[in-house]
């Protein structure tokens, strides 16, 4: 079994990059003062359009000053105008870039989330980014490779995690990263004794346990099967850990064989719910929560663990019973009821999201270009650190890992989850697959809602059928 | 001295011969005769409407339905016209094969029908009492009327992200007060499961009773105060009044009320797509969350428009009605 860890190679990569791009870095609030490239005359007077999602939600502010950031280094890099454009809903965005695909005009960069990546490499109206245009970008070598997992589509799954493999096809630049880490009360656990954060699952429930024995009111760990997102990531990591079918290989290489329903994942989406109906040390009221909800409970101090956090709880925090007793933590790695990790298990530490710039086939020429020196300016180490700062997004490349670091030592524990993150599968059934799985995990949760927290293994296999069967259908 | 003008030949013929003495000359005649329906009906008139009509509303059906009868999908959607003919698969495979959501369109017509002609009944007779609570004028008629108004101001989103505290399990307000009432445990999940459908239920009613509210006053105000006179010098009692004199004469707003009500109702995607997150439970999978996950989670275009499709078929009852009953439809007649 492949074991991701390129932590060491990449450090080594990193090194001269990052001294040089610190050094630019010293500066205005941290913030570089970047002087004009090369490229400068050469676009004056161009406008480039970039579709990107709208501020909203608790970061609009944060989100406005990135966006008019990267406006104004854009300028001063280029002498070229960005224009934003908006879109300010899943479907909104979806209607934008079907839009500009089938009129073959539109925005001259779009922005995607993780796994949409095979729905667009589908549509066919993205051109694969050339050697030279990886070039312009500073290589493919600077970038974090798991950053790549969801920047195009590989040929086998062995290319999954070969950057360099010739039949990978990349058309997305990733700009941020999110790495989820698991999130604990530090204050709980030094009550309830306990010297660290857990390593194993067995550790997790142990640590709930003791926290809830200790200190009254308190549960041991969040969970939000109702999430649009969370359930099936949990599955994903843990599945992985225990060395079923890779999660990249829920879906075939040629993208016709759905077979996420295997007993690794059966066994997966037992244990999730186990922590509520076996183990105890979830509130049994979790079962109806989000990820806010369940992020809420851990904010008043109502739990003591968070399997999936990002760096954003940071300031999220701020103001709460519990700010100053969060920690941070690589999720565990050992799979329940196993003392080491089981034969073809994957140690993985993180679930990842992020965001990424694609540059649609109508664009081409000059205005190509202007896009490669967009993506450019949105992964220079100033930028970075200014997105880090607003929003807690983690760098995605080599000189900007460097800087964050520098800047905040803490965020070392992201960085080194994003290092070890693994893939997911970018064929286009994936818009089955994760709502598929997440469908299962909610009827699941609600089942047991509803059936006094009794856990029926035959129901949860018939929902996880069900969704592989709907998927299979249109794979 | 005007030239004998030779009558065209066909039917048109006879209306030269026709031309009686001091009707002047037959020159043009036949062309007037022809125009004649056009001019003294200017329908050319409405043509820029009817062109807006055409671009607008029969472009679009047109283009879903035929949507609906081709195999759209992510691959396919660059060249949407060119997708394959897929017939009336794409509607046999919505009834017959749950979706990835775990439901068929069935079960979505079922729940928009329970939900759209439910929230009605239940509104109807609401919204009526609180008419008739502030018909009459007391002091301070003005801040209860506006208070009335409250929650159909709230945008639904609002309403949505409101009813998902209130319904939460344990620590919202609705099991906070069934578990104090001793209705329930207080631990109801609201918001997963088979009560989801009722959690969504009773927020539609709360947020949009003040509609057939509203409709009823202004109903109530239209009503000649000569009937409420007569009807007192005749020595008829409240009771006498109500079902004698205002029920007959609100009939008409009423029905128009609850035909808008009930369409209204039917297409309410927010409420459920923001109360329950995606994907909803089953309870929630009305005809408007089943079209847009086909469309914009699935990228299933095909089915996404066998969906609205069916949708409007269902939708036309309701509108022919209310078209009847504005008289839209005899005019058109």
């Amino acid at each position: 079994m492949r074991k991701l860890r390129r932590r060491n190679l990449r450090r080594l990569m990193a090194t001269g990059a990052s001294l040089s791009a610190m050094v630019s870095l010293v500066g205005v609030g941290g913030v570089a003062s970047a002087a004009p490239s090369p490229h400068h005359g050469a676009f004056s007077g161009m406008t480039l359009t970039a579709l990107d999602g709208a501020p909203t939600g608790a970061d609009v502010k944060q989100t406005v000053e990135y966006y008019n950031y990267v406006a104004k280094v854009f300028k001063q890099q280029t002498g070229a105008t960005l224009r934003w454009q908006y879109y300010s809903s899943p479907s909104q965005e979806v209607t934008d870039i079907e839009t500009a695909t089938v009129s073959g005009s539109g925005p001259d960069v779009i922005s995607y989330g993780t796994s949409f990546v095979g729905t667009l490499w589908a549509t066919g109206d993205f051109t694969p980014l050339t050697n030279a245009d990886w070039n312009t970008l500073g290589g493919k070598s600077s970038f974090m490779p798991s950053t790549f997992y969801d920047a195009g589509v590989s040929q086998s799954a062995q290319d999954i995690t070969n950057v360099n493999a010739p039949g990978n096809k990349y058309i997305g630049v990733i700009n941020e990263v999110n790495p989820f880490v698991l999130a604990y009360n530090t204050k709980y656990f030094k009550e309830a004794g306990i010297a660290g954060p857990p390593k194993t699952w067995n550790q997790l429930v142990a640590d709930g346990k003791k926290i809830q024995a200790k200190v009254k009111g308190v549960y041991g760990v969040a969970i939000d099967p109702q999430d649009p997102y969370d359930p099936w990531k949990n599955d994903f990591f843990y599945d992985a850990q225990l060395g079923g079918a890779k999660p990249w290989e829920w879906i075939s290489p040629d993208g016709k064989v759905v077979n996420f329903d295997t007993p690794q994942m059966q066994k997966a989406v037992q244990f999730y719910f186990a922590l509520e109906d076996q183990f105890h040390v979830a509130p049994p009221q979790s079962l109806g929560w989000n990820g806010s909800e369940a992020a809420a409970a851990f904010e008043k101090g109502q739990v003591a663990m968070f399997i999936l956090a990002s760096y954003g709880w940071k300031a999220a925090v701020q103001g709460t019973p519990v700010q100053n007793d969060l920690g941070f933590a690589l999720l565990p790695t050992v799979p329940y009821g196993y003392s080491k990790l089981p034969p073809n298990g994957i140690p993985v530490e993180t679930e990842t999201t992020g965001n990424y710039f694609a540059i649609p086939k109508y664009v081409t020429g000059k205005l190509k270009q202007l896009a490669l020196q967009f993506d450019k300016v949105t992964v220079s180490p100033a930028v970075q650190l200014y997105q880090f700062k607003l929003n807690g997004n983690i760098p995605v490349n080599n000189a900007g890992i460097k800087a964050v670091e520098a800047y905040a030592p803490e965020s070392k524990v992201f960085i080194q989850a994003e290092e070890d993150a693994i893939p997911t599968s970018a064929a286009p059934v994936w818009s089955y697959v994760e709502p598929g799985v997440l469908t299962a995990m909610h009827n699941i949760g609600s089942y047991l809602a509803t059936h006094g927290s009794k856990w029926d293994q035959a129901y949860a296999n018939q929902q996880l059928a069900q969704a592989n069967a709907a998927a299979q259908a249109h794979a | 001295m005007t030239a004998p003008v030779k009558a065209p030949p066909g039917p048109l013929a006879k209306s030269y011969t026709a031309a009686r003495p001091g009707e002047g000359p037959a020159v043009g005649s036949w062309w007037a005769q022809a125009t004649r329906k056009w001019r003294d009906r200017p329908l050319w008139m409405l043509i820029p409407a009817t062109a807006a009509l055409v671009i607008i509303v029969l472009v679009p059906t047109a283009i879903t339905v035929w949507l609906s009868l081709l195999n759209v999908n992510v691959h396919t959607l660059h060249e949407w016209l060119g997708a394959p003919f897929y017939g009336l698969q794409n509607f046999v495979n919505a009834f017959t094969q749950p979706s990835t959501l775990g439901v068929t369109l069935g079960w979505s017509i079922f729940v928009s029908f329970a939900f759209s002609l439910l929230t009605t009944l239940v509104i109807t007779p609401i919204g009526m009492l609180a008419a008739f609570s502030v018909h009459r004028r007391f002091r301070g008629r003005g801040i209860v009327r506006a208070i009335y108004l409250i929650p159909y101001t709230i945008p639904t989103f609002v309403t949505a992200l409101t009813a998902r505290v209130v319904f939460l399990n344990g620590s919202g307000l609705v099991d906070k007060i069934l578990g104090g009432l001793g209705i329930t445990n207080g631990q109801t999940y609201w918001l997963i499961g088979p009560h989801a459908y009722w959690a969504m239920q009773l927020t539609e009613i709360w947020a949009t009773w003040p509609f057939i509210y509203l409709m009823t006053l202004a109903g109530l105000q239209a009503i000649p105060k000569e009937h409420y006179e007569a009807s007192a010098l005749d020595g008829a009692s409240k009771a006498q009044r109500i079902r004698h004199v205002i029920i007959p004469e609100l009939s008409g707003v009423l029905k128009l009320a609850m035909l808008l009500s009930t369409i209204f109702h039917f297409g309410n995607f927010t409420l459920a797509f923001v109360m329950f997150g995606s994907p909803p439970p089953p309870g929630a999978e009305v005809l408007p969350i089943a079209a847009y996950y086909n469309a914009f989670t699935f990228f299933n275009f095909g089915d996404a428009a066998a969906i609205a499709v069916v949708t409007m078929v269902i939708l036309m009852v309701p509108a022919y009605i209310y078209m009847r009953s504005t008289r839209l439809a005899g005019g058109l007649n």
